[in-house]
């Protein structure tokens, strides 16, 4: 088969899969092309930086029309591209094809879901398991992971990251010299820059890096910030990772700003978006937009179709459960409603199902 | 108890408001958008630990009787009750705690205070505010709601009734908060509710995944049957260790039934006896129209 980019993105924009062996030539193309990318990128303004997006194909098409289709914008993408949303495999198919196709318009940074421990829980190797038969086609995008870069500079002023700084990280010198093709560790300055989060407090409460609650992971303020940026003689630093309701959030005298692009999270937040435009003179703009209209959607798994098998399968399922607790009636009224279902094509909707059990909750 | 005709019912929806009036109650959810910086301004005013990511504090849940007895669920009450002594944050770490401690000690000694501690899990045992509004049942909106305690009950929640197959008058669901724990599992308070010609049921359910570590339910049932004159309110508290119940899932690296609080539910309640588990009442009167 020719390799015909053009046409595979086409196809991506359509939110066709592509093949299996198709995938695995994208990925080795990538990955050829990454690895020729130090771990700091430099672009030059004006470009537009997006934040999360989190499987939600429909709003990267919405982020396209908004900014710019490439290569007319310069992307850079700061990571999370995949987990939560219905379509990872879908998005992180069109942005790779992009990558491939224009790698000096578009740049993508490694966010925290890029990562084989991250993907097994929230969502991107069951989406991979269900789209493609076998765990293959994950391993060829997780592998492509481990070269994605760590930090992009705009115009040498403005410092991009997924999370945040790192107490192992003064300088950028710093950032270049780490061995960032491998699986996202547990602990380190690797880890920090894709899971740290800044913090405002009021008072000087907060002065340097403090700890997470949690357990792990770093917290930092607002004079680490200023630090950071006198050091190397930035201007500002642009993250994402964190959920804002108004799509972006300004911290530390404007000294950084969080970028969010996942509209109406998990479908169902309500929150808005933004991409960050950044114009030819450094100026910053927050082009805020909400989740694209329904009628762009096609619809969604949930209203999705299902093989009459599968649901039965699912029901049998069910129906174990059930009778432990002595729930076979309601379970009958259940299979009928499946049953009416039915098309002539053995075909049920899922939806209807579905929501009809979790009705009948306990 | 046995099965009569329904209560005269009327369903209801004004903007982000639905519900149902049926006999002497009025059952309605408010449902909107996660909270703006504004309004989390606002709410971080009355509750001092750091909100979680996704705060509906605009949604609520009321059910309430023509006696004046009301049950309202909603998210800032819930989070008062969060946990926030010098202590909180200790009582459970994430699964790459102790290793992530080991090399930030070797490596970042200096750096040892936690700000803020809270219980970051947002465990709550919240189960609804329960007040009283005074005057006469028709005395409408001068008269001011009263908190009331539920008395402890010997009667629970009638399963029988709520397993009976029944056409479902009014359903809804609702989430009021929502962490993601920073990728390290997930906390949700979610609200579902289903009236029925016989009865109506509530359940708040706190649902907590600390990824390889543990599991905790905290559900609170409000639960009435019409023509009786008691609102009953149940509450359990299970938990148990992530991987006690991870080896119960099918598939070994399907981890998403995880991820799923009606599964884990079922998998807690196999494991034994809740933690907690309470029953009260109130009485809402007899009055019959
Ligand atoms: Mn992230």
């Amino acid at each position: 088969m020719a390799w015909d980019l053009d046409a595979l993105i086409e196809k991506a924009q359509r939110r066709e899969l592509l093949p299996e062996n198709t995938i695995r030539e994208l990925c080795n193309k990538a990955k050829e092309l990454l690895l020729s990318e130090d771990n700091v990128r430099h672009v030059q303004a004006p470009v537009t930086v997006v934040g999360d997006v989190h499987g939600q194909f429909y709003d990267v098409l919405e982020i396209f029309r908004i900014g710019g289709q490439c290569p007319d914008t310069n992307y850079v993408f700061l990571g999370d591209y995949v987990d939560r949303g219905y379509y990872s495999v879908e998005t992180i198919t069109l942005l790779l094809c992009l990558k491939v196709r224009y790698p000096d318009r578009v740049t993508l940074v490694r966010g925290n879901h890029e990562c084989r421990a991250v993907t097994q829980v929230y969502g991107f190797y069951n989406e991979c398991c269900e789209k493609y038969k076998g765990g293959l086609v994950w391993s060829y995008f997780t592998d492509v992971f481990d070269y994605l870069v760590l930090a992009v500079v705009i115009s040498d002023t403005i410092l991009c990251i997924h999370g945040g700084l790192s107490p192992s990280l003064h300088t950028l010198d710093q950032i270049r010299v780490i061995d960032r093709f491998r699986e996202i560790p547990h602990d380190g300055p690797m880890a920090d820059l894709v899971w740290s989060d800044p913090q405002q407090v009021d008072g000087d409460e907060i002065s340097g890096f403090t700890l997470s609650p949690r357990g792990a992971g770093y917290i930092f303020g607002e004079d680490v910030t200023r630090h950071f940026l006198e050091i190397n003689g930035f201007g500002h630093i642009c993250r994402a990772h964190q959920l804002c309701m108004e799509g972006y959030q300004i911290l530390f005298d404007d000294m950084l700003s969080t970028v969010w692009s996942a509209p109406n999270y998990c479908y169902r937040v309500g929150n808005m978006a933004s991409l960050l435009e950044i114009g030819p003179g450094l100026e910053r703009y927050f082009n805020v937009f909400a989740a694209c209209p329904d009628d762009q959607r096609t619809s969604d798994p949930q209203g999705g179709e299902v093989s009459f098998k599968a649901l039965v399968q699912e029901l049998l399922m069910e129906e174990d459960e059930r009778k432990s607790k002595d729930f076979q009636k309601s379970y009958d009224s259940y299979s009928q409603n499946v049953a009416l279902d039915v098309q002539d094509t053995g075909i049920v909707t899922n939806f209807r199902t579905s929501k009809t059990l979790s009705q009948y909750f306990i | 108890m046995s099965a009569t005709a329904a209560p005269r019912h009327r369903l209801f929806a004004d903007g982000p408001t639905k519900g149902i009036a049926i006999g002497d109650w009025q059952i309605a959810t408010t449902k909107r958008p996660i909270c703006n910086s504004a309004e989390l301004d606002r709410v971080a005013e009355w509750i001092s630990i750091p909100l979680p990511e996704m705060l509906f504090g605009n949604n609520e849940l009321v059910v309430a009787h023509r006696s004046g007895v009301s049950v309202v669920f909603n998210a800032v009450e819930a989070l008062a009750l969060v946990d926030d002594t010098p202590e909180s944050a200790d009582k459970t770490k994430v699964a790459a705690s102790a290793q992530w401690t080991r090399t930030s000690v070797k490596t970042h000694g200096s750096i040892h205070k936690v700000v803020r501690p809270y219980d970051w899990t947002y465990t709550t045992e919240y189960c609804g505010t329960v007040s009283q509004r005074g005057g006469s049942p028709e005395g409408e909106s001068q008269d001011r709601a009263v908190a009331i305690q539920m008395q402890p009950s010997e009667v629970g929640i009638n399963i029988q009734r709520l397993i009976a197959p029944e056409p479902i008058l009014f359903y809804d669901e609702l989430v009021l908060f929502e962490d993601e724990l920073a990728d390290n599992g997930a906390a949700v308070l979610s609200l579902r509710m289903r009236v029925m010609p016989s009865c109506f049921l509530v359940l708040q359910r706190f649902f907590l995944r600390v990824d390889n570590v543990l599991l905790r339910i905290n559900d609170t049932r409000v639960f009435h049957e019409f023509g009786s004159d008691v609102l009953i309110r149940e509450y359990t508290s299970r938990e148990a260790p992530y991987e006690s119940v991870k080896q119960s899932a099918a598939a070994a690296q399907d981890l998403s039934a995880m991820t799923d609080a009606n599964w884990v539910s079922a998998r807690l309640e196999q494991m034994g006896p809740p933690v907690v588990h309470r029953r009260e009442s109130v009485v809402v009167g007899s009055s019959k129209s």
